[in-house]
């Protein structure tokens, strides 16, 4: 099960490029539990276009998904229902407070479910979930969505889709637009969902810092190809990391530099502060 | 007198809560200022201020000697102008040569006039080959840059961005920031409202605000430097100066500090 | 949207292309009521005749133009039906005798299962839909054993209406032929240039046509982007159960009301925005402004506008005499 990508290729056709391949023969395979994966690339690398093959938003042109069990080709095929493949697969897009609409959070929150066809009292149950899973409280719920702080904003549309209780979620940048707090808050959270109810997660994010901290998975495209797949920090002891755009996190910069300039010795694949304050401690004999 | 003053300036929506209470700065020229402060610090409030987009406040705001008034804002504009959040929302022209051209016209500039002006400037800002195409061809990071350049074009030497570099990719905002990095070594002064720890650190002095009143204003050293402030910021210090903050003051402690300092302030 | 010629720039070379775009207005203007004075169809057909000549002479592929006439192409059916059956003047040229029987209601049904399954196969779907007209028109009159459903009615087509109805549809093909002249050759920038230019003198009354021209040019340099958050936005609520595809009625309006309200905030943050924007790029509604893009008369324009002009008071003079 889960979602495995044979041979995707995804075509698109635009106003200001024409033809162009947004993804090439993507060959992926994520399980439907306890991964916590991390996608990278620059912008127009092709990131996003994977992402929305994930919950059958869009189809491939080429090659074929398949997706709990369901195979998706380029051709419609009415016996698969897509809507319920979207209820499996929750993706959260950038920017997620404009989808907002409804008079009160509880209601949007609820929208997901009751497409779903979820029974109103389950919906009103899963939303008041969701919402103190994303760190608001009930006094939230009846408020209008359009009064809330940008960050607030940003919790109840993920609430929204968290509310659909799906298998997999998928974010696109949900720290974007973050202060350094928020963005804690929120990785913290996701973390804490993917442990405790083994839910796979994907990532897309720009954070080298948060992939290093975080995730034990990254795959990272490159002009619409998949060029790596695997532990992060063997990403960074590549060579070529620079082909890929992409920067080192700050923990790795700090101690080469460190090193460059002092002459010391110091292990600098540390994922967090903490580490590499201690391989400093340690190296300078305390 | 400096070159920017702002004295005594309060202000407040619907007589309500203050957003700006009794702010007094003074930025000199060819400064790269950075402002920081929690969302409704009052940060976007004080750039629109000095632009004259608020309705009347109280106290004075002299630009370059002058002062800024309801009948004198159009002398104003020509020194100062501001680059917004959002690259989409203000793009007026259909092209990015009616766009540039924009405020010229509002100036009544003559027609010769503008389009030298245009070719130049679209030449600084390296979007000369763009100067027919339209906003939705074009990336934030370039929809930045031709605002820039209409802002370039009314001869200002002094420029506010607002967040201007938020809801652009990683890439886009290096670019950008380079870019105002040039701009300030030819003499620009730029006041940069941002979260981003890294461009703050850019700048020559840090003003941090906290619910419309100024916390601090000084060297961006000292902003890094004082806890107390800092968290008035909203922002984390970067992994070099947080590493610092942990070591101890033994000699090597100090050896190490003072390579990460560096490493920190490097532009 | 690629192929809705009506309406959509492209660029091209030719005459028209030069034309400065007020010239371009008014002589559509002029033309057009110069085709609503002619009253003999010999004139009117002279008058296609002369349209298509022009189409060549400005170098527009015609059948670019008749393929994106296709949109309107029932519209001219039905106008040409309803008029065919309504005008009750002149010669009788067609009488036919129509029954509606059980057998024959059968035999439509059958032929439209067999129709909507044609269409499927093969693309031509006017000659099938011709065909299938045509299919109902013999069942209607030739089947006329089993038993009456209502009672036989009498189907006539007099001279006038045949008459008429050619006549309107000519009308109608070349006022959509002019003014798809226009728009496929002007940008709308331009376009809006070219009647904020001639909307001019309105100012004396008040109206002030450089801001309306404003509003319209700003509006039309976020078509595409509005385009685009729609599309953004209907991809999130998609993902939120809302497939605007599939559904019932109910839900429909619900999924209509997610994408409506999101754009209808964007649109008003946005109007914020610009303003300051260009509120701070010193503009002020109603104060005189100079401008980037020039509009310029040359002899193409003084020939193609005396033309127009010639061709309305010929018109007038044929309608007098």
């Amino acid at each position: 099960m889960g979602i495995r990508f044979n041979k995707v290729s995804h075509d698109y056709s635009s106003f200001s490029e024409g033809l162009y391949t947004a993804i090439k023969n993507i060959d992926l395979s994520i399980t439907e539990k306890h991964e916590f994966i991390a996608l990278v690339g620059q912008t127009g690398s092709g990131k996003s276009t994977l992402a929305k093959h994930m919950n059958a938003l869009i189809f491939p042109t080429s090659g074929n998904l398949e997706i709990y069990g369901n195979i998706i080709t380029s051709k419609r095929n009415r016996k698969i229902s897509y809507n319920d493949i979207r209820r499996k697969v929750g993706l959260v897009f950038q920017f997620p407070e404009y989808q907002l609409f409804e008079e009160t959070v509880e209601k949007d929150i609820m929208f997901g479910p009751l497409n779903f066809k979820m029974p109103v009292e389950k919906a009103k149950s899963l939303a008041k979930n969701a919402l103190s899973l994303v760190g608001l409280d009930d006094g939230y719920l009846s408020r209008s969505p359009y009064n809330l702080s940008g960050g607030e904003k940003k919790r109840v549309s993920i609430a929204g889709i968290l509310a659909m209780d799906p298998e997999i979620l998928v974010l696109d940048e949900p720290t974007s637009g973050l202060d350094p707090a928020g963005k804690r808050v929120l990785m913290d959270l996701f973390k804490n969902i993917n442990e405790q109810t083994g839910k796979t997660i994907v990532i897309i994010t720009h954070d080298m810092d948060l992939v290093y901290e975080y995730f034990n998975r990254v795959l990272v495209m490159n002009k619409g190809n998949m060029v790596y797949d695997g532990e992060p920090e063997s990403l960074f002891k590549q060579e070529n990391l620079r082909d890929y755009h992409l920067d080192l996190p700050n923990t790795i910069k700090v101690l080469t530099h460190l090193n460059n300039k002092m002459q010391l010795k110091l292990n600098i694949f540390q994922r967090t502060n903490e580490l590499a304050l201690k391989e400093i401690e340690r190296v300078i004999g305390l | 007198m400096s070159y920017i003053e702002v004295k005594k300036l309060d202000f407040s929506y619907n007589n309500k809560v203050k957003v700006l209470d009794d702010v007094n700065i003074e930025i000199n020229k060819g400064e790269w200022i950075a402002i920081l402060g929690h969302n409704g610090s009052g940060k976007s409030t004080l750039a629109k201020a000095m632009i004259g987009l608020l309705e009347i406040p109280d106290g004075h705001i002299f630009i370059d000697g002058i002062e800024l008034t309801e009948d004198n804002v159009y002398q104003i504009r020509k020194k100062i102008g501001i680059v917004f959040q959002n690259p989409d929302n203000q793009f007026v022209g259909v092209t990015v040569r009616d766009d540039i051209a924009f405020g010229m016209e509002n100036l009544c500039v003559p027609r010769d006039e503008m389009l030298e002006k245009i070719d130049f400037y679209a030449k600084k800002v390296n979007m000369y080959e763009f100067l027919d195409k339209e906003p939705t061809n074009l990336s934030g990071g370039q929809k930045q840059r031709v605002a820039i350049a209409g802002i370039l074009a009314m001869q200002s030497d002094i420029i506010i961005f607002d967040e201007a570099t938020s809801m652009l990719d990683p890439y886009s905002r290096e670019e950008l920031i380079d870019y105002i990095k040039e701009l300030n070594r030819e003499g620009l002064t730029i006041i940069m409202i941002t979260h981003d720890i890294n461009e703050a650190l850019l700048a020559n002095r840090i003003l941090v605000m906290n619910k419309g009143k100024i916390s601090a204003f000084d060297r961006t050293e000292n902003i890094m430097r004082n806890k107390e402030v800092f968290t008035l910021s909203n922002l984390e210090l970067p992994v070099a100066l947080d590493l610092a903050n942990s070591l101890p003051n033994s000699d090597q402690g100090k050896l190490i500090k003072e390579a990460l300092w560096e490493y920190a302030l490097i532009k | 949207m690629k192929s809705v010629i009506i309406g959509q720039y492209i660029p091209g070379k030719g005459i028209f292309y030069k034309l400065d775009p007020r010239t371009k207005i008014v002589a559509v203007l002029l033309l057009m009521i110069s085709i609503f004075l002619l009253e003999n169809i010999y004139q009117l057909l002279i008058a296609l005749g002369v349209a298509l000549v022009m189409l060549v002479i400005g170098r527009i592929p015609v059948i670019k133009v008749i393929k994106g006439l296709k949109p309107i192409f029932i519209l001219l059916i039905f106008t040409f039906v309803f008029q065919i059956l309504l005008n009750k003047e002149g010669a009788l040229l067609v009488e036919e005798d129509m029954f509606i029987t059980e057998f024959g209601a059968l035999a439509i049904l059958v032929l439209f299962i067999f129709w909507r399954i044609l269409t499927k196969v093969i693309r031509y779907r006017l000659l099938l839909f011709l065909g299938f007209l045509v299919g109902i028109f013999l069942i209607l009159t030739k089947i006329q054993f089993e038993n009456n459903l209502i009672e036989p009615f009498v189907f006539r087509v007099y001279e006038q209406g045949v008459r008429m109805s050619v006549f309107v549809v000519i009308r109608l093909l070349i006022i959509i032929t002019l003014s798809t002249v226009l728009t496929l050759t002007t940008k709308p920038t331009d376009l809006t240039q070219g009647l904020e230019r001639l909307m001019h003198p309105l100012k004396r009354i008040g109206f002030n046509s450089d801001d309306f021209a404003l509003i319209i040019s700003i509006s039309l340099r976020y078509i595409p982007t509005i385009f685009d958050e729609a599309n953004k936005i209907m991809l999130a609520q998609a993902s939120r159960g809302a497939d605007f595809s599939e559904g019932k009625l109910k839900d429909k309006l619900k999924q209509v009301i997610a994408l409506l309200v999101p754009m209808f905030i964007i649109a008003f943050i946005r109007s914020e925005e610009l303003a300051n924007a260009m509120e701070s790029r010193n503009f002020v509604p109603g104060n005189p402004r100079t401008r980037i893009n020039e509009l310029n008369f040359s002899y193409r324009d003084v020939f193609a506008s005396t033309f127009s002009l010639i061709v309305l008071v010929l018109t007038i003079v044929l309608k007098v005499i």
